[in-house]
């Protein structure tokens, strides 16, 4: 007998690949009436967001980002040349439920700088464009690219000054 | 060699075409909600725009549906964009304005037994951190994660 006739011959096969396709159908429905799944606890989720200085909750990773104000985030991130931990909550339901329920807002991506809060997208990308961002990061300790790229074309302009 | 081509340009201008029915979808739906009297097409646009404008008494107000950038059906209401102005806003810090917006459209849309919509853009200013003159800001494209 062949190797495959004999996995599909093996007793506890079919139970396998029901489970597994039932896995499947949860994954791709998650927005819709799916059972929900148990939501990841807020003890966890208080050690998660402070893994790192900055923590980002998002679709997709940031190499491909499945949303675009996801995306919005990692090339905001990116220009500040931050590093960050970040969670594809397209990969796990609890803890895309886990996340809004543990801050309280609707929406992905949701951002946390020194394990605070901070917004999602639209907070971001303000606090970009007025330099808030700058500001907040340094109080985590993290000084911004933009920031020394500003510090050193500074510094040139006093030289060319002189 | 040039058969594939022309599929592609053929291609090509498909996409187009789609893309205007989209834009010529996101006016239609804002002209609906100019005649609101005559039927609830949207009804989620409505409950929102009805307890923003109660709410927080906007000097301005522009709810933007644009669920048709998106992978959905027609007449979809998921994806939202909302600019809104008001001077409830004065002491509050962004997050905070944030966290009021929503929490309207939360109560607004339970209460007409509505989930949450999948997408919520918000800008919320001041009446002094604005003009009349100014557009809301634009939604980044689509990365196709929808619905997944």
């Amino acid at each position: 007998m062949n190797r495959i006739s004999q996995i599909f011959l093996r007793p506890g096969f079919s139970g396998q690949l029901a489970a597994a396709t039932r896995a499947q159908r949860c994954w791709y429905s998650a927005d819709a009436a799916a059972p929900p799944a148990a939501a990841v606890d807020k003890a966890t989720l208080e050690k998660l967001v402070r893994t790192n200085k900055v923590v980002v909750f998002m679709k997709g990773n940031p190499q491909a980002p499945r949303c675009g104000f996801s995306n919005a985030v990692v090339q905001i991130m990116r220009m500040h040349g931050v590093q960050y931990d970040a969670h594809d909550v397209l990969q796990n339901e609890a803890l895309r439920q886990g996340i809004k329920d543990y801050t309280d807002w609707p929406t992905i991506p949701q951002v946390f700088i020194n394990g605070e809060f901070v917004g999602g997208c639209d907070i971001l990308l303000q606090m970009h464009q007025s330099g808030d961002l700058i500001e907040e990061l340094q109080k985590a300790g993290i000084i911004s690219e933009l920031l020394k790229a500003q510090q050193a074309k500074d510094e040139q302009d006093a030289k060319n000054q002189k | 060699m040039f058969g594939v081509s022309f599929r592609h340009l053929a291609r090509v201008s498909g996409r187009n075409v789609n893309e205007q029915l989209r834009i010529s979808g996101i006016s239609t739906s804002k002209y609906c909600q100019a005649n609101m009297s005559q039927q609830v097409e949207y009804p989620i646009e409505s409950a929102m725009r009805q307890a923003l404008t109660t709410e927080l008494k906007p000097v301005f107000l522009d709810i933007t549906n644009e669920s048709p950038m998106h992978n959905t059906p027609k007449k979809a209401e998921s994806h939202f964009r909302v600019l809104v102005v008001s001077d409830k806003f004065n002491d509050l810090t962004l997050i905070k304005r944030h966290r009021l917006v929503n929490d309207t459209i939360k109560k607004a849309l339970e209460a007409a037994g509505f989930e949450f919509m999948h997408a919520l853009s918000i800008e919320a200013k001041t009446p002094k951190q604005w003009e009349p003159e100014q557009a809301p800001e634009k939604s980044p494209p689509c990365l196709g994660g929808f619905g997944k």
